[in-house]
């Protein structure tokens, strides 16, 4: 599913969308960087979500999978300040500027790479995976900062086209390969996640009957 | 209420009797501003436009120093099991050693700041918005950066860990309290900065309790 | 008529890192009683005591203090438990005064009551010194008496004689009778052999 989405999304972009008319045919860096910010934040949104779970109704599963998405979160931001980067550089003459939208998306890459470091120097996986919940709860604050950053102050990042309060305003042709592109993060996003999750989970299993198994021999 | 502040007065008390640590995170404090005029020679010009941003940014390392140690003394030796015990909450535990956190180290801060302002050499009219900015800030400082202090009891070690965890936490209130310095200057007019910052104070107040004491809990476990 | 438990632990079992630490343990405490709580090292004593006191979950199983889920890590009302664990919970850099004096305060206790203790443990000598000046022996005195003059009337004490030479450990045995006469129960995880009549055992 995965492959079908990202290769029409691929597909459409490069050769189907009209060149911008102002920035030429670099605009199409736009079908990789925009989609990847977008997933940025829905991963840490989702484990916002996850770990209110984890710690308010303790479901074993809900750590679990916040603990596996960060790394992919994390990607992706990293994937979005770099294309971002790419991007910036002939249209605004300059690879990197300090405005709000941009710091605060590369405070998320920094929040990301907290957790991640922060989950795996717990010997014990479980509390690991809690306090990945904690932290991602504090780290919360700064999602509705990147989404209205652009609105609250004067910023070099052009302000936001497609989710407004009055409907997007790029043409259509624009909007099919972006969405689709979307959708191919999204389920590589998913596929991801279940393979990191399942990885974990066996991890753990191993563990335990490796304990068991040096406990029954004592 | 009575034992609110009997545990306030005996957090204050343990902090200023205990280590020197509140002491060494003010002298650090003084430390860090003045290696600025001292690293970047004699041009004024240079130090006035960074100056707010540096007089942040040092006040941001002294609480970064002492948050560490926040709860790892009474969770090392068993104070906080026989507080808890005593029928005091955690999330009340937490509020005074951030109260006691703040009024000696968050408070000398902003209290020193215009004095330090003179000697990095920000405009001296503007002592008023330093103050104000920091008197804000460093409440939401101690406050962000008790959540991993009581991450690292969990952990058992902090150091470097915390400090990494901590920083990203704290960027917003840098950016807004030295924002709004520089866009007073200016003349932009700093107070959207120091709404923002005034915001963050009581959502900062209200959800650090919960989450700090559930990773204290998370170290008991 | 129904016994009334202040303690009830019905069919416990603890899991860390995927380790089975106890399983299927009861326990139930009424007044004037005494459980102790025997096992080899590792068997998981400590971990049943901070399971009661809620300073640990449980994997499975019911917990009741005083026919309430509510444990004591998380009442915030008044100790339901006094408490003695390894940890000694004493601040070096306040006196000894200044020690037992916060928790006499926050538990409520009157200063007569206070002093009642002091003098049966005979620690009026050091009342005034910084309590980092102590020896771990008399450290632990001291949360001893700290213990003595809690009000709760269930005591959790894990290897409270650990550091106490004879003389200690008579006074241990001391306040622990005293404490049962009162009407109070204890719950007491040690490998020593106290000798207190009517004790009941679980081990683990």
């Amino acid at each position: 599913m995965t492959f079908i989405f990202i290769s029409l999304g691929l597909w459409y972009g490069l050769f189907n969308s009209p060149p911008d008319y102002q920035q030429g045919e670099t605009v199409r860096i736009m079908y990789v960087h925009v989609p990847a910010a977008w997933m940025a934040m829905m991963v840490y949104l989702s484990m916002t979500i996850m770990s209110i779970f984890a710690l308010v109704w303790r479901h074993p599963l809900a750590d679990i999978l916040s603990k596996c998405s960060a790394p992919i979160g994390a990607s992706f931001t990293l994937i979005a300040l770099v294309t971002g980067s790419i991007w910036g550089k002939p249209t605004w003459g300059t690879w990197w500027v300090w405005d709000a939208r941009l710091t605060s998306v590369f405070i998320l890459f920094l929040i990301y790479m907290g957790h991640i470091t922060l989950v795996r120097s717990f010997e014990d996986e479980y509390k690991g995976a809690r306090a990945g919940a904690i932290l991602t709860l504090i780290g919360a604050f700064n999602l509705p900062i990147i989404k209205f950053s652009v609105d609250w102050w004067n910023t070099l990042h052009q302000p936001a086209s497609v989710i407004k309060l009055d409907g997007p305003a790029i043409h259509i042709d624009m909007m099919i390969p972006l969405i689709l592109m979307a959708l191919g993060f999204l389920f590589f996003y998913f596929s991801f996640l279940l393979i990191n999750v399942q990885t974990e989970l066996n991890n753990r299993k191993l563990k335990k009957l490796f304990i068991q198994s040096f406990s029954k021999k004592n | 209420m009575k034992k609110f502040y009997r545990l306030i007065l005996r957090d204050i008390h343990l902090v200023i009797k205990g280590s020197s640590d509140a002491g060494a995170a003010l002298l650090f404090y003084l430390l860090a501003i003045i290696m600025f005029p001292l690293s970047s020679g004699t041009e004024s010009t240079l130090l006035i436009s960074i100056a707010g941003g540096a007089i942040w940014v040092a006040a941001l390392f002294s609480s970064l120093l002492s948050l560490d140690r926040l709860f790892r003394s009474d969770f090392e030796d068993g104070s906080l099991e026989q507080l808890v015990l005593s029928g005091i909450s955690l999330e009340t535990i937490v509020i005074s050693k951030c109260f006691a956190h703040w009024l000696t180290n968050g408070l000398p801060i902003v209290i020193l700041s215009p004095i330090l302002a003179l000697i990095i050499g920000l405009d001296f009219s503007y002592w008023w918005i330093l103050c104000l900015t920091l008197l804000l800030g460093t409440p939401s400082l101690t406050l962000i950066g008790a959540t991993p202090a009581a991450l690292s009891c969990a952990i058992g070690k902090g150091g470097v860990l915390t400090a990494l965890i901590i920083l990203p936490l704290m960027l917003p209130v840098l950016i807004l309290g030295s924002g709004a310095i520089t866009a007073e200057i200016s003349g932009l007019g700093g107070f959207g900065h120091i709404y923002a910052l005034a915001a963050i104070l009581p959502l900062s107040l209200l959800a650090v309790p919960f989450l700090a004491s559930k990773a204290l809990r998370l170290g008991w476990e | 008529m129904d016994k009334k438990f202040l303690v009830q632990a019905q069919d416990l079992s603890f899991e860390r890192s995927g380790r089975i630490i106890f399983s299927s343990v009861n326990l139930y405490l009424e007044e004037k009683q005494i459980i102790f709580i025997k096992g080899k090292n590792g068997s998981g004593k400590t971990s049943l005591l901070r399971c009661l006191a809620g300073f640990t979950p449980i994997t499975s199983g019911k917990i009741l203090w005083y026919d309430n889920e509510v444990l004591p890590a998380f009442y915030s009302e008044e100790p339901l438990v006094a408490w003695l664990g390894h940890l000694d919970a004493i601040k070096g850099s306040l006196t000894v005064k200044d020690n037992l004096l916060f928790f006499a305060k926050i538990w409520s206790v009157k200063l007569n009551i206070l002093n009642k203790c002091i003098k049966k443990l005979s620690f009026e000598k050091f009342m005034n010194f910084p309590a980092s000046w102590l020896s771990a022996g008399e450290k632990r005195r001291l949360s001893l008496l700290r213990l003595s003059f809690c009000p709760a009337k269930v005591w959790i004490l894990d290897e409270p004689s650990t550091f106490l030479d004879s003389d200690n450990r008579e006074i241990l045995i001391n306040i622990m009778n005293t404490h049962l006469k009162n009407k109070g129960a204890i719950v007491c995880a040690t490998h020593d052999d106290l000798k207190i009549p009517n004790a009941l055992e679980l081990t683990l």
